[in-house]
């Protein structure tokens, strides 16, 4: 499902300008990271999708959906089915004294066909890397990391078609970071999920996005591809964002050996890249 | 120097899950130092214990008192605590009456702090806002004001800036360093050692109990944190880590400049 924005604005009711004109196309099939320092917009942009806000100005469209200044002409219910959202904070996230029921829940509240309802709570959690035991635990008792991965759980077993995540890699061990990079790779390759993520975490964000937009103050500074955002030196320095290690350590290599090392996505990446340049040079 | 935090043999379980066992830990006064530990195993309930939210009848001393019952209103005085997701919501007021109350309740103003903190940490221009309309970030750094004005003894941080960008975690890390030579002490606890290695002095626990100190470069060069896989290296000593394998370097490196001379000479 691709979510359209036209001329976005976004005011507070003390009537600060949170968002500015944000024009883009989010497309199926594709990671887009939002990144900015705190304060730029970045869980605003998510919320307006998320229905919790509405625009000032202009409209988001959303497959056969569209969201106005004054709501939503569809049904509230079925359009929420087709999203689904991890906030940053999950201080209010969970309802429930139990994950099962806490999943089950959710399932029903989506209408989720009645008879596939436990098979898919246990899918679920198994695909976020939580084992059954986590079934008949409180939530609240869990470490954050672990409440990141059970909201998550949550977020997907209904099937959306749109998943936003704000600040998703925190709390998370490197571990569990990795089986969310693996997670979102099938979910955007496989399922064709439109996903968005908010966050301030460039080396997470780096490892998955396939576009990135750098707010500041409300208004999108840079968007597109990863390579195109990080040549622009200027404008990130100015929206406070340092660009991720592996690409400042390619960068540094550059300056001071005059040695082009390939863009690479990950660690292991780079670690090849360099033996390969190495080789080569002797 | 006096010591701010004493604690001798702890065992800690929660129902037969043991997750402190002899933990001995002992911190002097006007520190800035990361307890760095895996996730789950007990970050957060180190941090409920010295605040008291879960009992112990183990030896622990703030500030030169015993932690019990009857001390902890007056142990609370000198102690603060932030957490990562501090539920903000239920605060109504506005950044700047917030810092006023801080202001009020602080154990040593100079005047001029307040001016300080807010030109320091950037918050003149959330002032007006209302606490509950910020941004993760915002509040995060808005608390940590609230703590710092308050001049406690202690102030623990359970991975309370988790949600700022490394840019300005470390504008504030390199603003802690300052601010702590006044007196106070701050623990980060943290299971991230890129984290661990911008404060510089670490202790890692591990299995219940702390496993080493370290300060500056040698932070991850201890057997016991080589051995272990649960947490990485920060960016270059992992690099640097990796390469070894393949013979590229000989040694961990934690300074790129270094790597990077040391692969094409």
């Amino acid at each position: 499902m691709e979510v359209i924005f036209e001329h976005v604005n976004y005011q507070t009711k003390a009537g600060k300008e949170v968002l500015k004109n944000i024009d883009y196309s989010f497309l199926p099939g594709k990671i887009v990271g939002i990144v900015g320092k705190s304060g730029s917009g970045k869980t605003t942009l998510l919320n307006l999708i998320a229905l919790e806000i509405l625009p000032k100005k202009g409209k988001i469209c959303l497959g056969d959906y569209t969201i106005t200044r004054v709501g939503m002409s569809k049904k509230v219910q079925d359009y929420q089915s087709n999203i689904g959202y991890v906030h940053s904070s999950l201080a209010n996230e969970f309802a429930y004294e139990t994950v099962m029921k806490e999943l089950f829940y959710t399932l029903e509240k989506y209408n989720y066909n009645a008879s596939k309802r436990e098979r898919q709570v246990l899918k679920s959690l198994q695909i976020v890397g939580l084992n059954e035991e986590y079934l008949y635990r409180d939530p609240y008792t869990l470490s954050s990391g672990e409440k990141r991965l059970v909201a998550l759980a949550k977020n997907i077993s209904y099937n959306p078609k749109v998943l936003l995540l704000d600040n998703p890699s925190v709390g998370l061990s490197s571990d569990d970071k990795k089986k969310l990079i693996s997670l979102l790779a099938t979910m955007k390759t496989r399922y064709k999920k439109t996903i968005i993520i908010a966050t301030q975490d460039m080396d997470f964000i780096h490892q998955i996005a396939d576009e990135l937009i750098v707010l500041e103050n409300g208004k999108i500074l840079v968007s597109g591809s990863k390579k195109d955002v990080y040549d622009k030196k200027e404008i990130l320095e100015q929206a406070n964002i340092s660009l991720p290690k592996i690409v400042t350590f390619s960068n540094y290599v550059w300056k001071q050996k005059k040695i082009h090392l390939n863009y690479c996505n990950t660690i292991n990446d780079l670690v090849k890249e360099i033996l390969r340049k190495m080789e080569s040079r002797d | 120097m006096e010591k701010v935090l004493e604690i001798e043999n702890l065992n800690f379980a929660y129902d037969d899950q043991p997750i402190f066992q002899n933990l001995s830990l002992s911190i002097e006064q006007g520190k800035f130092c990361a307890i760095l530990c895996a996730n789950r195993s007990g970050k957060s309930t180190f941090a409920r214990i010295l605040y008291h939210l879960e009992e112990t009848h183990d030896y622990i001393k703030i500030n030169q008192m015993f932690l019990n019952p009857k001390n902890i209103f007056e142990i609370r005085k000198n102690l603060g605590l932030l957490v990562m997701e501090s539920n903000a919501n239920l605060l109504k007021g506005t950044v700047e009456k917030e810092l006023a109350l801080a202001l009020s309740l602080s154990n040593g103003y100079h005047e001029g702090d307040l001016e300080d903190i807010v030109r320091i940490l950037e918050l003149e221009d959330l002032l007006p806002r209302l606490i509950h309309t910020l941004s993760d970030g915002e509040k995060e750094i808005v608390f940590l004001a609230c703590e710092l004005i308050r001049k406690r003894k202690l102030l623990i941080l359970d991975d309370a800036l988790a949600f700022l960008d490394e840019k300005r975690r470390k504008q504030i890390f390199s603003f802690l360093k300052q601010y702590v030579k006044e007196g106070t002490t701050i623990l980060y606890l943290t299971s991230s050692s890129e984290i661990a290695s911008e404060i510089g002095d670490v202790y890692y626990l591990e299995n219940g109990k702390i496993a080493f100190h370290q300060m500056g470069k040698n932070i991850f060069t201890d057997e016991t944190f080589r051995n272990q896989k649960a947490i990485p290296y920060p960016f270059v000593a992992e690099l640097s880590h990796k390469l070894q394998y393949y013979k590229a370097v000989s040694s961990l490196q934690m300074d790129d400049k270094k790597l990077v001379d040391l692969l094409w000479k």
